[in-house]
């Protein structure tokens, strides 16, 4: 590789991380900034207790 | 401008009050749910670093771009109109203008209460297609996931309205799934909401 070469592959933006899917498959992306208040794992697990119980109830 | 856009990257230009907050909330859900990323300035809360060389740096960044051009409306004593939002959207069209190839490819969508109201306050965008919300956030997400969709090309993602009903949903649960985390609705931070967001859609 050239140091040019080199150069202008450094500039490409690093690629898109996948979160998830949806029901219907669509790709659901990483935010580009993370949560102040809990973790993305917190926020699952709550969100995932939450529906869980809805669904018991 | 020689930097490339990131391809699903969505700039979301409108004000970030809390009598906006419904409509920019409406607006985050929809560019998630149709499988692209929104940025905004609410990304960084540095009080060191240069507002406007921030926006500047994300629209940058951002093939998309949705400008909300309708809170552009005398307020105050005296009644001055705001006009970060129009000189956001100049940026961006500028982007596009003035940039690189990568640049040349930037879209946007601009979004008002009345599609012609711009005609008396910004009447040189004359001939872009300016879209109406009519101030409903259930109406910004038919036209934001609409457009989106015609931009992806993409056969998965639902159509407007049935994404309305699933942020009607998702704001049902809401308060509860704050409550759990010991927090209001109204103190989530942009990264908070675009998490809570990306969790929710993709929970089993």
């Amino acid at each position: 590789m050239t140091k040019s070469a080199k150069i202008a592959h450094a500039s490409k933006p690093a690629p898109y991380v996948v979160s998830g899917r949806t029901a219907d498959g669509v790709s659901v992306l990483r935010s580009a900034v993370k949560p102040t208040h809990f973790t993305s794992k917190q926020i699952a697990k709550t969100i995932e207790t939450i529906r869980v119980g809805a669904k018991t109830r | 401008m020689p930097g490339h856009t990131r391809s699903r990257d969505v700039f979301l230009n409108c004000p970030f009050d809390l009598a906006y907050l419904p409509m920019f909330r409406a607006t985050v859900f929809a560019v998630i749910r149709s499988g692209f990323r929104p940025r905004c300035a609410l990304e960084t809360d540095d009080g060191a670093r240069n507002r406007l060389g921030l926006i500047t740096d994300i629209i940058e960044e951002c093939r998309y771009g949705i400008h909300d051009i309708s809170r552009t409306e005398a307020d105050g004593t005296p009644p001055l109109p705001r006009f970060n939002m129009p000189l956001e959207l100049g940026l961006f069209l500028g982007a596009r203008r003035y940039g690189g190839k990568p640049q040349k490819e930037k879209r946007c969508l601009i979004l008002d209460r009345e599609r012609y109201r711009f005609q008396r306050f910004m009447s040189d965008i004359a001939g872009q297609d300016i879209h109406s919300h009519g101030g409903e956030p259930d109406q910004c997400i038919v036209e934001v996931a609409t457009w989106l969709r015609d931009q992806s090309r993409s056969k998965t993602v639902p159509g407007g309205r049935a994404i309305a009903v699933e942020f009607a949903a998702f704001q049902t649960d809401l308060p509860a799934i704050c409550r759990a985390r010991g927090l209001q609705p109204d103190e989530l931070t942009f990264g908070d909401f675009t998490a809570m967001v990306e969790a929710y859609l993709i929970a089993p």
